[in-house]
């Protein structure tokens, strides 16, 4: 493993040198330090600087990036021997996702729960988001408050949120169905009916936050101008903002789309906060799979699961590509 | 405001009302000791504030132990303080590291017009829209085969790419804003590359790398997961509150106890962000630069 940490040094470093020496424009755009002016002492102190600083960044990002990838990559056709370690497996792991899919609840719920966390965090997370943004922007009635209140799950811990959460629901709840209807009720949590509903809900009470700063901040850079002479047009509020805001701020919704639908193979439903590794199958999502697995799997589970990485990255390349082509080419333009 | 602006406000009250009564609800159980708790599950604690549950915080400060297991096999105890202090390490050495890493990589790419400049920007944007999943068992064996696993080095290295990610954007477009006339002057006055960048470059882009820095530390401050996976024995406040809520040891089952904890994990991170909100919530821009 040194020594090809250190060929993989010596081959940044002779790159950009070759680099460096080979090619040299001057460029025209303004702020940008040419390489060509200077005198050659200069134009030295330039690449030695250049290089130097970069290296370990570029050396981060071959090694934690594209090291780990391709290992991962060839991890998924590996199995892990007891005798000899790491042995070639051909697609046996995948043959084995393939027959769990068929088999095992665990892994349909995956898929089902991942794919309706996507479908409800779109439909309010989503849609919500905007309108909160939209009225955050106008700078209504509270909207500084709201603003404060919306990103709090983002300052304060999930851990801290889950476990107030949890207990209000398992706790407080039946207490106050005892106390005012003298009616003995099952925690939202502990009953199993129920758990997957009020666990999801939690997942998009908290989803607000960076979003809704991300919008207003791009809502913030619409032309005053533009919102003036609306107004002055008798443009009501929401035809602005279908006509006028939403389109301004449409590549940033189209960032979070994306976003969104990566998250249909990473998001936990903060699964792991709740239950730790214990969590139902039926309760399941793809990424808190991957990570309780992690967590508690070994060197024998490597394998499977970076096979089940890699499928899924086959599939949220071009679902992800597609996505961000479709909303670009379809979504409302600005002119 | 329109119609649409009241159903708004009314779903944003609600919202707000649900945050707000939540938190001040945990804040008010861990106020409650074990036998008021058991009669009084929803309103505040009962008696004069003497007689409320100041106790669970002490119980907290002495039980809140985290026992991990290093890769010698050997058990290890880390008590509440010690856990602070990995929080603190893990969160400004991490976000310092991290922010440090990205401003460097941005200004090199921004000012540096190298071919391998314009090829690492391609580089980043291509990561940063590709998605990758499944990479946890690889990192955690590359890890442990070269010895960066349970060690903070290692993730300060490993887990936070210096060439990638929105905040690398973020500085790559503040750098581009700042006048070449900066630099030029600074040569012609006998500078150094390295003093313009110290001297010169990282003063002007400092509201930028104050505002990402605070960001952050409060995500890693927050963050248990990594901890848990990289760190073993290193847990943070966070893993301890976690590890808390699951199990029940050393007089910690109770709720009250438990919210507690919860309490005395948010408030040092409330705190940093009530001081910061500006800070951390407005746009974030560079520094001045006027001609």
């Amino acid at each position: 493993m040194t020594i090809f940490v250190l060929c993989l040094v010596a081959v940044t470093v002779a790159t950009v040198a070759v680099v460096l020496v080979a090619r040299r424009k001057r460029s025209l755009a303004s702020g940008v330090v040419s390489v060509k002016g200077g005198n050659s002492t200069q134009k030295r102190n330039r690449m030695i600087f250049y290089v130097v600083m970069f290296a370990l960044p570029v050396l981060n990002f071959l090694v934690f990036y594209v090291y780990i990838n391709f290992q991962s990559f060839a991890l998924a056709f590996q199995r892990f021997d007891f005798g000899q370690g790491y042995v070639f497996f051909g697609f046996g792991n995948f043959k084995q996702i393939f027959s769990d899919l068929k088999t095992e609840l665990w892994m349909q719920s995956a898929i089902t729960n991942s794919l309706g966390l996507f479908f409800w965090t779109l439909i309010f997370g989503a849609f919500l988001s905007v309108l909160f943004s939209y009225y955050i922007f106008k700078k209504h009635f509270g909207s500084e408050v709201f603003k404060v209140i919306l990103y709090l799950p983002h300052i304060i811990s999930s851990v801290v949120f889950v476990i107030m959460y949890k207990y209000f629901l398992d706790v407080a709840i039946p207490s106050i169905f005892k106390t005012l209807w003298d009616k003995e009720v099952e925690g939202l949590i502990a009953n199993t009916e129920s758990t997957h509903l009020w666990v999801l809900v939690f997942s998009i009470w908290v989803s607000f936050g960076t979003q809704v700063l991300m919008y207003t901040g791009a809502m913030s850079s619409i032309s005053v101008s533009v919102i003036e002479s609306a107004s002055l047009d008798g443009v009501k509020p929401l035809q602005e903002l279908i006509f006028i805001v939403i389109p301004s701020i449409w590549a940033t919704f189209v960032t979070f789309m994306v976003v969104c639908t990566v998250g249909i193979f990473t998001d936990q439903m903060a699964l792991f906060s709740f239950f730790g590794v214990n969590a139902e199958h039926k309760l399941y999502t793809i990424g808190y799979y991957l990570y309780a697995q992690a967590y508690n799997g070994g060197n024998v589970d490597y394998p499977y699961l970076s096979a089940v990485g890699l499928l899924l990255t086959a599939i949220a390349i071009p679902l992800t590509l597609t996505c961000r082509y479709l909303l670009n080419k379809f979504g409302p333009k600005t002119y | 405001m329109g119609v649409i602006n009241y159903v708004v406000l009314v779903i944003l009250t609600i919202y707000a009302l649900t945050m707000v009564l939540l938190l001040l609800w945990g804040l008010f159980t861990s106020l409650k000791t074990r036998s008021d708790f058991y009669t009084n599950k929803v309103l505040w604690p009962k008696g004069t504030p003497n007689e409320w549950g100041w106790s669970n915080f002490s119980v907290v400060w002495q039980n809140f132990v985290v026992t991990a297991t290093n890769t010698a096999g050997q058990k290890v105890k880390i008590d509440f303080w010690g856990q602070v202090l990995n929080s603190v390490i893990y969160s400004g050495g991490g976000a310092f590291v991290a922010v440090a890493g990205l401003c460097v990589s941005a200004y090199l790419v921004s000012k540096y017009d190298y071919v391998f400049s314009k090829i690492v920007y391609v580089v980043v944007i291509v990561a940063m829209v590709v998605p990758v999943i499944g990479t946890i068992p690889s990192t955690l064996l590359l890890f442990k085969n070269i010895g960066l696993y349970d060690t903070y080095t290692g993730n300060f290295l490993a887990k936070f790419s210096f060439l990638g990610g929105m905040y690398f954007l973020v500085f790559h477009a503040s750098f581009e804003n700042i006048s070449k006339e900066f630099y030029e002057a600074a040569i012609i006055d006998g500078a150094s590359e390295f003093q313009v960048f110290f001297k010169i470059m990282v003063p002007l882009v400092a509201p930028t790398f104050y505002t990402i820095f605070l960001i952050k530390f409060i995500e890693l401050w927050n963050d248990y997961q990594t901890a848990l996976l990289y760190l073993p024995t290193h847990p943070t406040l966070a893993y301890g509150v976690y590890h808390m809520s699951i199990t029940n040891i050393n007089g910690l089952s109770s709720e009250p106890v438990r919210l507690a904890s919860c309490v005395i994990m948010a408030i040092p991170i409330m705190a940093l962000f009530i001081a910061f909100k500006k800070k951390i919530m407005g746009n974030i821009t560079m520094g001045g630069v006027k001609e």
